[in-house]
This record gives C-alpha cells, sequence and structure tokens, in this order.
C-alpha cells in the first residue's frame, strides 16, 4: 500500500475520533443513537410525516383499535382516541412538544447553570458557600414540587411548564460544572497556563472548557431524559400542555378513563416516551463507557 | 467529626430559614394583593376577610409579616384550607405520613432487591447475569412511572383482580388513628378484625409500592454494582487478595464496609426523585398522601395548603440529606474534610 508519509509513526487519531470508536464498538448504542436521530428527523418534519392533523376529528371512527388488532385499519396505524383523532399523527406531532420541550429546556437550563457554576467557580469574589447554600435550598425542594411552585404562581399552561422544567434543571448543571471546574483549576496543566500568563477568560476558554466537557456531556443527556419525564408527568397531571395539544403526557392522562375498553390510547404514547427516554439514556451509558475506555487508554 | 456535625447543622438552619422564607413569599409572589390570592374567587365577607387579614398580619411589613407566619407555623396554627375548611397542620400530618408510609416501603422494596442485585451483578462482572442486570436497571430507568402504574393497574387490578385500585384500606374497616402509619395504626388497634384489616392495608399498598420502587430499586442496583467494581480495583483489595483471600470474603470484609458510607449518601440523594415519583403515583391510586392534597390543592387555588406542602416536603428531604451525610461522615473519616460534597 502506498503511503504519503514516509515516517513510521501511528498517526493519533482525533480525540473526537477516539470516541466515536469506542462509542461504536457496542452495537446497542449505535441503534440508541439512530433511534434518536430519526427520532430528531421526525420531530423536524412532524407536519409533513404525520399522516392527518392532530386535532383533526374523524367523527365516524372513535376508538378504532390499531392496526395490529383484528378490527383495526392500515389507515389508522395506531388506532384513535375517543374523540376520533389519529394516534398516530398526534404521537408524531408530540414529540415537538415532549422532545423538542425537553431539548429547549435543557438548552437553555443547560447555558445559564453552566455560565453561572463556572463564573462561581473561577471569580473567587463571589463566595462558594454562599452559592452552595442558596443550591441545597433549591436542590431541597423536589423537581416536580419546583414545577408546581411555579405553576402555582404563573397559572397553568405549556409555557409556565416549560419555564418551571428549565428553573428545575438549573441547579444541577451549576453544581456539577461548578465542581468540575474547581477540579480542573487544581490541576498542575491549569497552573502552567497561568505561568504562560493566559487571562482569566482566555484560561476558562482554552484550558478549563474542554476538560470539563466530559461531565457535562454526561449531565446533558441525563438532563434531556429526566426533562422529558418530568414534562410528560407534568403533562399527566394536567398541569402542562392543555387539553387538544398532543403532548405524550397528556395524550395518557386523556386516556385514564379508557383504559379498560381502550388501553392502546394510553400505551401507545408511553411506548413513545420509554423508547425516547432509553435511547437517551443508553447513548448516555455509550459516552460515559468511551470516556471511561478513552481515559484508560 | 463536631466541626463536621456544627458545619452540617449551620447549614441545615440556613437551608430551613431560606425555604421558610420561599414558602412565607409565596403568598406575596402570587398574581395580586396577598389577600387576593387567600380568596381568588371573591366570595368571602368583609369579616371573613378581617379575620385573614389578621391571621396573616398582613397589615403590617413584610418582615414583621414573616415573624408573625414563623409563630404561626410554630404554634401549629397552619391556617384553613380554602376548599374544605379544615385545619391544615392536621391534614398535613395525616397526608403526609400517608406520603411517608407509601416512601418508605417502596425504598424497602428498593434495598431488599436492589442492593443484593447490584452486589451479585458486581461479582460475577462481566457474566450474563450482570449483564442481564445492567439492561434491566437502563430499561427501568427509562420507564416513566406514571405509565407503568397505569400497566400494573391494567394487569394486576383490571386484568386479573389480584389487588385493588386505589385507597389506603378496605372501606369497612375503622382504625383509630394515633401514628397515622396506618400498619402501626393496624397493630396498635384492638379489634377482632385486626388481621383481616391488616391484609386489606396489605394488599392496598402492594400496586402503589411496586409503581413508586421501580425507580429506586433500579438505582441502587446501578450504584452499589458501579461502586462495588469501582472499588474492586482499589490497591487494599488487591492486597486482600494477594494474602490469600477468597473473593467471597474479600466482598464481605472489604469491600461491603467500604461501600457503606457512599451508599447511605446515594440513599440521601435518592429521597428527591423518590418523593417526586411518589407524588405522581399518589394521584394514579387516589392515595390520600400529600403529593395528592398537593395536586389538589392547586387545581382549586388553595395557597396555605400548597405553602404548607411545600414547607414539609422540602424540609423533610433537607434533614434526610443533613441526616444520610452525618452518618456517612461517622462512618467515613476522609469525607469529614470535604469542601462541600
Amino acid at each position: 500500500m502506498d503511503r504519503n508519509t514516509i515516517y513510521q509513526d501511528d498517526a493519533v487519531p482525533s480525540i473526537f475520533r477516539q470516541v466515536a470508536n469506542a462509542f461504536n464498538a457496542r452495537g446497542a448504542y449505535m441503534v440508541a443513537f439512530w433511534t434518536l436521530m430519526i427520532m430528531l428527523v421526525i420531530m423536524i418534519f412532524s407536519a409533513v410525516l404525520a399522516p392527518y392533523h392532530p386535532h383533526h376529528q374523524h367523527t365516524d371512527l372513535l376508538l378504532l383499535p390499531p392496526s395490529w388488532a383484528d378490527k383495526g385499519t392500515v389507515e389508522f396505524f395506531f388506532g384513535t382516541d375517543d374523540l376520533g383523532r389519529d394516534i398516530l399523527s398526534r404521537v408524531i406531532s408530540g414529540t415537538r412538544y415532549t422532545l423538542g420541550g425537553a431539548l429547549l429546556t435543557v438548552a437553555i437550563s443547560g447555558l445559564i447553570g453552566v455560565a453561572i457554576g463556572a463564573l462561581a467557580a473561577m471569580l473567587r469574589g463571589l463566595r462558594s458557600s454562599i452559592l452552595h447554600h442558596l443550591l441545597d435550598t433549591v436542590l431541597a425542594i423536589p423537581s416536580l414540587l419546583l414545577a408546581i411552585l411555579v405553576i402555582a404562581i404563573l397559572g397553568r399552561g405549556w409555557s409556565t411548564v416549560l419555564l418551571a422544567v428549565t428553573i428545575g434543571l438549573i441547579p444541577q448543571f451549576i453544581r456539577v460544572s461548578h465542581q468540575a471546574v474547581l477540579e480542573v483549576l487544581a490541576t498542575e496543566y491549569v497552573r502552567m497556563a497561568r505561568l504562560d500568563g493566559y487571562s482569566k477568560f482566555r484560561l476558562f476558554y482554552r484550558v478549563v472548557l474542554p476538560n470539563i466537557a466530559e461531565p457535562l456531556i454526561i449531565r446533558f443527556t441525563a438532563a434531556i431524559s429526566s426533562a422529558i419525564m418530568d414534562l410528560a408527568a407534568l403533562g399527566f397531571l394536567s398541569l402542562g400542555a392543555q387539553a387538544p395539544a398532543p403532548e405524550w403526557g397528556s395524550m395518557m392522562a386523556s386516556g385514564i378513563s379508557l383504559l379498560t375498553t381502550a388501553p392502546w390510547v394510553i400505551t401507545l404514547p408511553g411506548i413513545a416516551i420509554f423508547i425516547t427516554v432509553l435511547s437517551i439514556n443508553l447513548v448516555g451509558a455509550g459516552l460515559q463507557s468511551s470516556f471511561k475506555k478513552l481515559e484508560s487508554s | 467529626m463536631w466541626r463536621y456535625f456544627i458545619r452540617k447543622f449551620n447549614l441545615l438552619i440556613i437551608t430551613i430559614f431560606l425555604l421558610s422564607l420561599l414558602s412565607f413569599s409565596l403568598l406575596h409572589l402570587m398574581p395580586g394583593a396577598p389577600i387576593d390570592a387567600l380568596d381568588p374567587d371573591s366570595s368571602l365577607s368583609l369579616a371573613e376577610k378581617s379575620a385573614l387579614i389578621q391571621h396573616y398580619a398582613l397589615d403590617q411589613g413584610y418582615w414583621s409579616q414573616y415573624i408573625h407566619y414563623m409563630g404561626n407555623i410554630f404554634s401549629g396554627d397552619w391556617g384553613t384550607s380554602r376548599i374544605d375548611q379544615i385545619p391544615i397542620f392536621a391534614q398535613m400530618i395525616n397526608s403526609f405520613m400517608a406520603t411517608l408510609q407509601l416512601a418508605i416501603s417502596a425504598m424497602f422494596v428498593a434495598m431488599l432487591v436492589g442492593v443484593p442485585l447490584g452486589i451479585i451483578s458486581a461479582y460475577y462482572h462481566g457474566s450474563w447475569f450482570d449483564r442481564g442486570v445492567t439492561t434491566l436497571t437502563l430499561i427501568g430507568q427509562s420507564v416513566p412511572v406514571f405509565w407503568w402504574a397505569l400497566m400494573l393497574i391494567l394487569i394486576f387490578a383490571l386484568g386479573l383482580h389480584w389487588l385493588p385500585i386505589s385507597g389506603r384500606i378496605g372501606l369497612l374497616y375503622d382504625i383509630p388513628e394515633v401514628t397515622h402509619i396506618l400498619l402501626i395504626d393496624i397493630a396498635l388497634a384492638d379489634d377482632e378484625y385486626q388481621r383481616a384489616a391488616l391484609w386489606s392495608a396489605i394488599r392496598h399498598i402492594m400496586l402503589p409500592t411496586l409503581a413508586i420502587s421501580i425507580i429506586p430499586t433500579t438505582a441502587l442496583a446501578q450504584i452499589t454494582r458501579a461502586s462495588l467494581i469501582d472499588i474492586s480495583e482499589k490497591n487494599y483489595i488487591q492486597a486482600a487478595r494477594a494474602k490469600g483471600l477468597s473473593r467471597y470474603q474479600v466482598l464481605w470484609r472489604h469491600a461491603l464496609p467500604n461501600y457503606f458510607s457512599s451508599f447511605i449518601r446515594h440513599v440521601g440523594a435518592l429521597t428527591n426523585p423518590l418523593l417526586t415519583t411518589t407524588m405522581v403515583v399518589e394521584y394514579i391510586f387516589s392515595w390520600p398522601g400529600a403529593g395528592r392534597w398537593l395536586i389538589h390543592s392547586l387545581v382549586a387555588q388553595d395557597v396555605p395548603a400548597i405553602q404548607a406542602c411545600m414547607l414539609t416536603i422540602s424540609i423533610f428531604v433537607i434533614c434526610v440529606s443533613v441526616i444520610t451525610d452525618l452518618l456517612a461522615a461517622w462512618s467515613d473519616p476522609q469525607q469529614r474534610s470535604m469542601p462541600h460534597g
């Protein structure tokens, strides 16, 4: 084989490449990753992919079972609910609410949380004990209770719930980033960079940030799955997305009374949540083990 | 240890102060004046309104209102519920004890099932059993609790008719409430139907416990497995093995005692998700606990009840976390010097 380099050295792949290689090695992680990608595509093109409008009521086809049941038809693949709405379309449109809402809340709360945590760790001026006391106070309130408090103040509704979940996620991000930055700041290479005369901003941007990426990425994946659970739980308690919106949790809440007659109304959105959260958790576990492999190699 | 204890106690006091401030401020954070938040339908007469103003000292300044509020809290006068006109303090004790009963039994199941699973899968690290447990924990962590609870109802209550769907005990039994924890109350009650009542209560608690325990069980199995595998790579374990101890002896004599302090810590950290799960499951099973009460009060805009729930649940969480931290520090002196753990 022709080699362009005349040197015998082995090329060291980039860190990203190494993580990707370690991730590729396990089949289950790849399946989860591609499931998630497909979910994202469905979320973006949900308006085109849904066979019917999620609110359209087929009044002559109430409570049609899914197509694999005896009485089901292929036109309504997942069947219909008690108002004759196509469940497949509602599950597809629901990705926008549940998955999209989770991504949005995690992105916002991650930005705010990491900024506060990193700032508090970098600038010793802000006494970290004050921050910790405030954090402990917020962390003592279960996330659902915190969301309920926000809803009590601002009233029910989708935007309130998004805000509530965002607020609930911030403390964890602050804690993780604060601890990670403090750990990195204690290392030798940071001292070297300081001796080199790096400014605080450059030190953070060039030295600290790449080294706290690992705990942050793992925290982000965990936060997405917990955000999905919280959004769906609030929807299920009918505190979140309001009635016609095809949010998975509220779809299940409207199906409770049909538990005996039409279990598919509850089962299918539940399976959608389950598959989404499972693939996110699997991707998180895969990333974690790839990082570990990278460290030990 | 004393230094650590005082530091933790200090933290506890400050946190409880902040929580009480937050709970008090809820009345002021509501849209409109505090008196409107207490009376959203404007259905109260002038005399009732002035009684409320008297009770919350709403005609005074912010801080003197807070002091008044704390005075009320300590004297056990938590106000009356707007909906059913019963004293909130009594209702709070009742429902919180019901929640506690459910949460503790779920935690009990989790310790009984999750910890052994974690230990066995760490002991046979890499075997099919280990892989099975890892898969199960991943699946268990991804199941939405309310969906799981409904599936349990669908299978065990509606399908097989083995267990009842809702409530704490059959309607036929009348148990005097002493401790507000039903199982203890039944044991104390001197009744000819004691055994039947106990059986009924156990049948009622089984499904909700099963529904809740999926979260702590899988979490404990995962944490136990990961920590034991981490510990087994430590030098002292290698030394014990080199000394000639069998793997089994190493596990019991060296690995598990060292796992204890982080186990306690993780149990403390699980309180928060455990209570969140309990609140949702209570709602599904109509369990008369704090979570269900909170959601009902939220729908009915019953501010004093929301305040009481928030204060009680969050203070409980912070107390458990401080106690578990102290226990962990007591069993592992290294943790006492950690700046913030």
